[in-house]
């Protein structure tokens, strides 16, 4: 695993040398926050009547954390599904397109290395931009204590949510030439796991409690909850891997190919 | 230092390289030469580890390409047809990348980035994005990746390719000066730059070695005939008829344009016949102007033209013959 530092910094530099990220990251930056804003006024109007009517409509869930921090990751986990694929859909797509894999692949590296620098470097850009949106967070303390820890498990969610998706716009990219065929693809499967619980509803068949377990949605509710479940870390991780491997899968076939 | 061993790859059962056996010695430069898909390419994807041989065996420095990848990758300096770079980086940074890659830390490794971007002569160039840089540079560059860890053995594909003239004569340049200290095996379908560059040449057709030997045996074993080019001003059909009854001529070919004053001839003789003398005396007993008289070797081309239709005539006869005897059988 030597050699995953200078592929990892490669990665991370050509994201830097390109606009995509910026512009990916300011729309993302922008949309959070006219949401959060959004959601503070909301809060604080709502807060306010509670006040003024002088505890008469003492409700239910008017904490910080369900009633900003929740809607806020929604929100931002939403975006994800857009903005991910974005990231990850040059990943091998370029190299192939360009012939720059053939590089890659005479070098002595191992193609674990190769694949985790990918992941890793994609990781770090978008933990760099969804750590900007803690500053929002920060703002809380205008009104209330800051909900730390639920804060932590929130974002600790949105991480392995965000490496799943990677994973996925990694897989994809690893099949095609086409850079925006691959993002397409990825923003497809993102969302088919996003969606695939809402079709169960209430029932307790087994069909219904498969589609649920393999719900994005489902399991980062949880954490957007504040609970961190080891289900849910378990669920995350192995599809992350998962995918991972079959990316390692899909480069040693294409060798043989091509 | 390199051997290779009834190699074979095919692409959905088609034979791209069809048991392809050679070796290299350890200094040598090897040129393999070869019409366009002919599986030069692929062959030199094998040795570089890019692309697994369907059978057969290839060694680099003593390790199997299939077996020990990595450690054939340490010694191999690769640069792939076309030279493909990331071009988002300059070239400073995708050096360092490659060298780093390749195993090279700290004062070393700026010690052997300098040397190589003296030795490819990129210096100048060294903090300019590689997509802004020409083709010329683009394969400086890609042959200063290939160097960078000083590598045993150099494998270029078509490092010529699509160069301008004086680029081409540098770079030729350029390998010439690696040989002795590296084993290079380099590929083209340009046959001059192999009797330039090239110790031995491979002959490579439809994936099958057709001949492997140095540059000048190779011509002198194919040659069959002597060519005399003659320009002369003389009347045409006269000048043949009395050139073609000199004695020792075997053919005569009207070579070129006829002008009014000037005919070129190319006159064919038996292998080892030299008829200059003759020629130059019928010619001045005619009171003819003798203008340009040249004895023209068989060039590499001549020999590479007749070592591949005389491949392909071989095959055809033995697919005839293949096929009568199967109706035989049937009848």
């Amino acid at each position: 695993m030597g050699n995953l530092k200078p592929l990892y910094l490669r990665e991370v530099r050509s994201f830097v040398s390109t606009p995509i990220a910026y512009l990916v990251g300011v729309i993302f930056l922008l949309v959070t926050g006219v949401f959060f804003t959004m959601i503070l006024l909301d809060y604080s109007r709502y807060s306010f009547e509670v006040m003024r009517s002088g505890g008469q409509y003492r409700v239910e869930g008017l904490t910080v954390a369900e009633s900003i921090l929740r809607p806020a990751l929604s929100t931002m986990s939403f975006l994800l599904l857009f903005m991910l694929p974005m990231f990850t859909m040059k990943s091998f797509s370029e190299e192939r397109k360009s012939g720059t894999i053939e590089i890659l692949f005479t070098y002595p590296l191992r193609d674990t290395e190769i694949v985790l620098g990918k992941f890793l470097a994609a990781f770090t850009v978008f933990f760099m931009i969804a750590g900007m949106t803690l500053f929002y967070q920060v703002e809380i303390a205008y009104f209330r204590a800051i909900p730390i820890k639920e804060i932590l498990t929130g974002y600790f969610g949105l991480a392995l949510m965000a490496g799943f998706f990677i994973s996925v716009g990694i897989f994809v990219s690893s099949l095609t030439e086409n850079q925006v065929v691959a993002g397409a693809w990825t923003f497809g499967l993102n969302i088919v796991f996003w969606m695939v619980g809402w079709i169960a509803g209430d029932s307790q068949s087994v069909p219904s409690q498969i589609s649920k377990y393999l719900s994005v949605f489902e399991h980062f509710e949880n954490f957007a909850n504040g609970m961190v479940d080891t289900r849910d870390v378990v669920y995350f991780v192995s599809f992350t891997a998962l995918f991972l491997f079959l990316t390692l899968r899909v480069l040693e076939s294409r060798r043989y190919g091509s | 230092m390199i051997e290779v061993q009834g190699l074979t790859k095919r692409f959905n059962g088609a034979a791209v390289v069809d048991g392809i056996t050679f070796r290299v010695e350890k200094g040598e430069i090897l040129g393999f030469l070869g019409p366009n898909g002919a599986g030069k390419t692929t062959t030199m994807r094998i040795l570089s580890c890019y692309t697994p041989a369907t059978s057969g065996t290839a060694s680099v420095a003593g390790f199997d390409c299939f077996e020990e990848p990595l450690e054939v990758k340490k010694r191999v300096g690769y640069l792939p047809e076309s030279s493909p770079l990331y071009k988002d980086m300059t070239v400073r940074e995708f050096l360092s990348f490659a060298a780093s890659v390749k195993g090279l830390k700290g004062g070393l490794k700026k010690q052997k980035m300098t040397e190589v971007m003296a030795e490819t002569d990129v210096k100048d160039m060294a903090d300019r994005l590689i997509g802004k840089l020409s083709k010329g540079y683009r394969q400086r560059v890609g042959l200063a990746q290939a160097l960078i860890n000083d590598p045993d053995v150099l494998i270029l594909d078509e490092p010529t390719a699509s160069l301008d003239p004086k680029q081409i004569v540098e770079i030729r340049q350029l390998i010439k000066n690696l040989s002795g200290k590296r084993t290079v095996i380099l590929s083209t379908h340009i046959l001059p730059e192999v009797s330039i560059v090239c110790d031995r040449v491979v002959i490579i057709d439809k994936g099958k070695v057709v001949a492997v030997d140095t540059p000048q045996n190779l011509s002198q074993r194919r040659q069959k005939k002597n060519v005399v080019h003659l320009t002369l001003d003389a009347p045409l059909e006269e000048a043949k008829f009395v050139i073609s009854s000199v004695a020792g001529v075997t053919g005569l070919t009207v070579d070129g344009y006829v002008k009014t004053n000037e005919i070129s001839l190319a006159v064919e003789t038996e292998m080892g016949g030299d008829v200059r003398r003759q020629i130059a005396a019928a010619v001045v007993n005619k009171g003819w102007g003798l203008l340009e008289m040249r004895l023209a070797l068989m060039s590499l081309e001549d020999i590479f033209v007749d070592l591949v239709t005389e491949e392909h005539k071989a095959e055809e006869t033995q697919l005839a013959a293949g096929q009568s005897g199967g109706e035989n059988g049937q009848s």
